[in-house]
């Protein structure tokens, strides 16, 4: 029983192992995606234009 | 059949068909077989339709016999980049979580292609979701990776990476493909075939795969500039099931063409010898030229948040369900998800300063009749290669700062039409440059890239063949 637990820790253990770096290649991959959104925010954020200035699409009635 | 066929272009086969030289049966079926066979090598073929092809070529040659001539593409066989629906078919857009996906209609253009009795042989391969807002790898496609037929160590480029691959290898004489940010241009200068992104509007996109609806478009990639403008003029029109619709027709009307010799081009060669060479050519001709430099515009911001915005709302259903995380590009996968957390003031600050690309181009096309440049500063990587690797650079390391660096991008951005032609070699692989017009100048770039493939030979070499 004791020898049945601890083989089936060490499966458990390998599993975590074999799961983690798929997990924390997608953690990067998401933190990368929202910094890509954060500089893409500041570097329009810092473009002036007048107040005026439409976007470039039309509603049709 | 002789292999020159394969490379012949659309305008030489469509009289060789009329002299009878060969039926429409005959060449659908040499180039489906082809196709089947050949496409898998380089990973370029979605969907072999030889069949359904050969049968309505029976008709096309009965039309032929009794003299109801539809105009150049009767007849002549052609494949269609997979995010294109042909109803009862399989349409895949590249990627896993629509792997079995079989759509109701068929898309405007192959419609329109099949009136003029042109044949569907085949689907073509492309990037997962037309590359959605951004990816990382050549791999990222149902198919694999889609093999250029010069080196199929390197990539065929994409997103449109069937057709460029499948042109280029002989497999089909023309193909369309879909272009957001580059995804005509990519392939076309890669491979070292001819490609024509028209003006957004001017091609309807019913029955296309949507990624963004404020930048899609839908072009011809051929091995001539010529053989695009027949494609062209087949495929546009206003289609009341396209919102984006810009309701204009093309004629492809080269004889109208306005005089080489009156037209003034803003050049920009970026150092490259051999783009330096194509436009020596091209002033050889009578063209006049001057430097050009576009407006500064945070054009990589913009376009990533455009695309990024708006690919997140079509895509919402495959995201929110978990599907996404079957596509094979993990950056595709964290892009698409991050997308919907996109502030709504992003996305409009990006769309009003779209205006201002938009006036600004059209302040340069005052002086200007077009743009050249560089179709890209690289040739095709290699598909080992992550994107974000450094670049496989075309020539020389140091290089002086490209005042149109940024032309595919703000092209798209402003919705202006482009035309890639191939212009020379760089370590085997082929390289290109872009002619940019003010929108709805097809006729104009066309017929400078007729003019300059008329004094030229790159489009009419042929890639080496892979080893069995």
């Amino acid at each position: 029983m004791v020898k049945a637990t601890a083989v089936a820790t060490l499966v458990g253990q390998t599993q975590v192992a074999q799961a983690s770096p798929q997990a924390s290649a997608a953690t990067e991959a998401t933190r990368s995606a929202r910094e890509a959104n954060q500089r893409a925010s500041e570097a329009l954020a810092k473009f002036e234009m007048p107040m005026a200035t439409e976007p470039a699409f039309l509603f049709r009635a | 059949m002789n292999d020159d066929i394969f490379f012949a272009p659309i305008t030489d086969l469509s009289a060789r068909l009329l002299n009878k030289e060969f039926s429409a049966v005959e060449l659908t079926r040499a180039f489906g077989e082809r196709l089947k066979t050949l496409g898998p090598r380089y990973n370029a073929l979605a969907l072999p339709l030889t069949e359904v092809a050969v049968k309505r070529a029976k008709a096309v040659d009965d039309e032929l016999r009794r003299e109801r001539l539809r105009g150049p593409l009767q007849g002549i066989p052609f494949g269609a980049k997979d995010l294109l629906s042909f109803a009862g078919h399989r349409t895949t857009w590249g990627a896993k979580p629509y792997e079995t996906q079989v759509l109701d209609e068929t898309a405007t253009v192959i419609t329109k292609l099949d009136a003029l009795g042109s044949l569907l042989v085949g689907k073509l391969s492309m990037i997962e979701l037309a590359g959605g807002p951004s990816y990382r790898s050549a791999e990222a496609s149902l198919f694999g990776p889609c093999k250029n037929p010069w080196d199929p160590a390197r990539w065929a480029g994409g997103s449109s990476s069937g057709s460029g691959a499948a042109v280029a290898a002989g497999l089909v004489p023309f193909a369309l493909g879909s272009e957001t940010s580059g995804s005509i241009l990519s392939p076309a200068a890669y491979c070292g075939v001819t490609g024509l992104r028209p003006t957004y509007g001017l091609v309807s996109r019913h029955g296309a795969m949507a990624l963004s609806w404020t930048l899609d478009k839908i072009g011809p990639i051929c091995r001539t500039a010529e053989d695009c403008g027949h494609v062209l003029q087949a495929i546009s029109g206003g289609d009341s099931k396209d919102p984006g619709s810009a309701g204009k027709s093309f004629y492809y009307t080269p004889q109208y063409a306005r005089k080489i010799t009156d037209l003034k081009a803003g050049v920009a060669g970026a150092g490259f010898d051999w783009a330096e060479a194509a436009f020596g050519v091209l002033r050889e001709a009578g063209l006049k030229t001057a430097a050009a430099k576009l407006t500064d515009f945070p054009y990589g911001p913009m376009i990533s948040t455009i695309i990024g915005t708006e690919a997140a709302s079509i895509f919402e259903p495959l995201i929110t369900s978990g599907k996404v995380d079957q596509l094979q590009d993990s950056r595709q996968i964290a892009r698409l998800k991050a997308g919907l957390e996109i502030p709504a003031k992003d996305y409009l600050k990006a769309m009003r300063i779209r205006s201002l690309v938009r006036d600004k181009f059209r302040e340069l096309f005052y002086d200007l009749d077009v743009l050249i440049a560089p179709t890209f500063p690289s040739i095709a990587p290699k598909i080992s290669e992550p994107f974000d690797a450094p670049a496989t650079t075309a020539v020389g390391p140091s290089r002086p700062p490209n005042p149109l660096g940024s032309l595919i991008q703000a092209g798209n951005l402003a919705g202006l039409p482009a035309l890639s032609v191939p212009c020379g070699f760089d370590q085997g692989m082929p390289v290109a440059i872009q002619l940019v017009g003010p929108p709805f100048s097809e006729n104009l770039l066309l017929s400078l890239g007729r003019e300059f493939q008329q004094r030229t030979e790159w489009h009419k070499r042929r890639p080496p063949f892979m080893a069995a």
